[in-house]
């Protein structure tokens, strides 16, 4: 039987024919001090550049879904708004609109603006925690604390609409709470600070895209074309770094009668992927400014004409900060959930950015990972605990198996 | 001359010796606390107070618990940052007028090997370190089908080593390249020489390769700190301190020592060359001014830090050609009389 110590003198390639594909390699993780999530990157380099890379995000499992097995519908919907604590509406909005699609609910127009208008300022403050995260890997401190500076006055607006700064509970089955209601009052406050933080973040932007080291640290860098994007799905703003002219939002019904412009770049470095959110930030301003006129007042925001029983299979797809959410489930006869199943983004960008950071500088490697705005707790959502021992393949049929 | 029978002299080198570098310590405690306020104001924030990360930290960590460190030489990883204060230490003493002619220690060759053996201290430091985060991570790689089950492994300190062996070669240089300009100016390395050729206010930092110098000086002082945008050596993103990563109470505070040290003593060399204000414990106005002259070089690196990211090698070696080419022109030009 093998001691700790024969490992520890496997696990450092001692009394052990090795085959030295490759010179060294740097492991960084689990739960290692310089992470601020608990993933696991093994870089394979030949000096400073990568030649290979393998990430493992496994202990991060909740078990969210299983959680939700037989629950209630209203009750599961609010439980989703905790699988983030940054997309969290992004989470509960999705569930809610796919429970609304499949036993056909339809919620009020203003309803509709002000779940917009969350999905938007969640955008724009997740956007804005990855500029910061990027700048923070870049090694550029005081542009990480200056962009936190910047997300503060977008924090207050969703304070201000909500009552909460993290789970803002905006999305009921048929609406939204009565307490995130836009009187006009509170419109008109709101559309003033949303002019002052236009100003500040154009103004922040452009001293961020202009600064000649920090885009030194990224140009180039990280690169990954439109096929490679396209071959490992990549999704969101990533895709769109890479010229994949593609947005959940001109799909979805919610976003029909709204103005406004898909951001694409054709770069697909590092760069890109930091230009497109920084856009998509102004982008999600605008929009949020025409979900305030259409909310703003006392129009009904809740309907409560539905019933929850028997729904078939449902799929819903958002486009949420870091790319696309999905969200699938069935109802029973007493609209309790069946095989609920949450696909993040993170999943496939992820896997994109495994190939985008070979070639790269060690140190840009981390940033690359950093670049599709990974969020790995929300990521896993799937584990296999098998103590036989044995190692096989998994098969369709497992993954149904719920 | 060394005549120990002479009290003057033998009282002047004992206050050359002990007196002004350990009131030189004190003073480097409060570098540290400077650069970090700087920067906390740079970045609208109220940062530590001023004695927090140089002074109280040293005591702070001297009081805590010794853990066992994990390193193949341990006594010699425990101890390295010492040689490093003892090394800095003795750049303070030779640099001081007293030492000027003693042994010939008062001389430029004497001055860079002994800053060389605290850049050197990294590179031992990173090959003896091995923190557990770093060697046993324990995961079966081997059993979750990965392509290179059986790549050598290496620890984040001896990649963090290996790079501060490259900043050795390639980001100090212009330190050095620099640290020579005065010499091609006054044709001595004598330290006490270079500042007489400038006393009755004839600053070399005002000539043009005095200028030119002090740019280049600057960006090797940056880079001997291991501050951003040349803290490859330690990139937190990536390496988490690297070589320093095993260094707990006592052995720590001595490493924030040295790195006060380092921060007091490569500006106080470039007060002394470049403006002719030397160390000297005899003229309490020309200590005071040196004092508060040594203050420029951590001012300006903690400015430069603020606004900088790390530099990868790929921006690093250009930018480390450039700037020596441009500090050993200024040399040459300064040799042959044409600056």
């Amino acid at each position: 039987m093998a001691t700790e110590d024969d490992s520890y003198a496997e696990f450092m390639g001692k009394g052990k024919s090795r085959e030295k594909t490759f010179e060294t390699e740097i492991p960084i993780g689990f739960n290692h001090s310089a992470l601020l999530e608990p993933y696991r990157t093994r870089y394979f380099v030949e000096d400073e550049i990568i030649r290979d890379c393998e990430i493992e995000v496994d202990p991060a499992h909740r078990g969210i879904e299983r959680i939700l097995q037989g629950m209630p519908i209203e009750k599961a919907n609010i439980i989703t708004e905790r699988i983030c604590g940054i997309c969290s509406h992004s989470h509960l909005f999705n569930s809610v609109r796919t429970a609304e699609i499949g036993l056909g609910i339809e919620p009020p127009e203003a309803a509709v603006a002000v779940r917009v208008l969350g999905q938007e300022l969640e955008r724009l403050h997740s956007h804005l925690i990855f500029i910061a995260h990027a700048c923070e890997v870049l090694g550029h401190e005081t542009f990480a604390y200056r962009t936190f500076l910047m997300r503060e006055p977008v924090m207050q607006l969703l304070y201000m609409i909500s009552g909460n700064r993290v789970h803002y509970s905006i999305p009921v089955l048929g609406g939204i709470r009565p307490r995130t209601q836009i009187p006009t009052w509170k419109g008109e406050k709101i559309l003033a600070a949303m002019d002052e933080l236009e100003v500040e973040l154009k103004k922040f932007i452009d001293r961020v895209l202009s600064d000649i080291m920090v885009m030194a640290r990224l140009e180039g860098v990280g690169l990954c074309d439109r096929k490679t994007a396209k071959k490992y799905h990549a999704n969101g703003p990533t895709a769109r770094a890479s010229g994949i002219d593609f947005d959940h939002r001109s799909h979805m019904h919610e976003y029909e009668d709204f103005d406004w412009e898909m951001v694409v770049l054709d770069e697909g470095d590092n760069a890109a992927r930091i230009k497109t959110r920084a856009l998509e930030c102004l982008v999600s301003l605008d929009i949020s400014r025409q979900c305030v006129e259409r909310a703003s007042g006392d129009s009904d925001v809740l309907n409560r004409d539905w019933e929850t029983g028997r729904m078939p299979m449902q799929h819903g797809y958002t486009e949420v900060p870091r790319g696309e959410l999905y969200h699938s489930y069935a109802l029973n006869d007493q609209g309790k959930i069946q095989h609920y199943i949450v696909r993040t983004p993170t999943m496939t960008n992820l896997a994109t950015m495994e190939v985008a950071c070979i070639g790269d500088q060690l140190t840009d490697g981390v940033v690359t990972l950093a670049s599709c705005d990974p969020c790995l707790t929300c990521c896993n959502r799937f584990i296999v605990v098998d103590q036989s021992g044995k190692e096989r393949l998994m098969t369709p049929g497992d993954l149904r198996g719920g | 001359m060394l005549d120990l029978t002479d009290p003057d002299f033998v009282g002047s080198i004992l206050i050359a010796s002990f007196g002004i570098p350990l009131v030189s310590i004190l003073y480097a405690t409060v570098l540290p606390g400077i650069e970090r306020k700087i920067q906390a104001r740079i970045q609208q924030r109220i940062g530590p107070g001023v004695l927090t990360p140089g002074f109280f930290n040293i005591f702070k960590f001297i009081f805590k618990h010794k853990p066992v460190i994990t390193s193949t030489l341990p006594t010699l990883y425990k101890w390295s940052p010492f040689v490093g204060v003892i090394s800095l230490y003795l750049v303070l003493v030779f640099t001081t007028p007293q030492w000027a002619d003693i042994l010939g220690l008062g001389s430029l060759v004497a001055i860079i090997g002994l800053l060389k053996v605290e850049e050197f201290m990294y590179v031992v430091m990173g090959y003896l370190s091995s923190n557990i985060l770093s060697v046993r991570l324990p995961y079966p790689d081997t059993a979750r089908g990965s392509k290179w089950p059986d790549a050598y492994r290496s620890t984040l300190e001896n990649w963090g080593s290996v790079r501060m062996w490259k900043m050795i070669m390639l980001a100090s240089l212009p330190l050095y390249m620099a640290l020579f300009i005065p010499v091609a100016a006054t044709r001595s390395i004598k330290i006490w020489e270079i500042v007489n050729a400038q006393s009755g206010g004839n600053a070399f930092v005002f000539t043009v390769p005095g200028f030119v110098g002090t740019v280049v000086f600057f960006f090797g002082y940056v880079a001997i700190l291991n501050e951003y945008p040349f803290s490859i050596g330690k990139a937190k993103a990536d390496l988490l301190e690297g070589p320093m990563m095993e260094l707990a109470s006592s052995w720590r505070a001595s490493y924030y020592l040295m790195r006060a040290l380092v921060m007091f003593a490569v500006s106080s060399v470039f007060v002394t060359l470049y403006f002719g204000v030397p160390l000297d414990p005899l003229n309490g106005l020309n200590l005071l001014i040196h004092f508060l002259l040594v203050l420029i070089m951590p001012v300006a690196t903690a400015i430069l830090s603020a606004f900088s990211p790390i530099l990868t090698f790929r921006q690093l070696i250009p930018l480390s050609i450039v700037i020596t080419l441009v500090g050993f022109f200024t040399f040459v030009m300064t040799m042959g009389g044409a600056l």
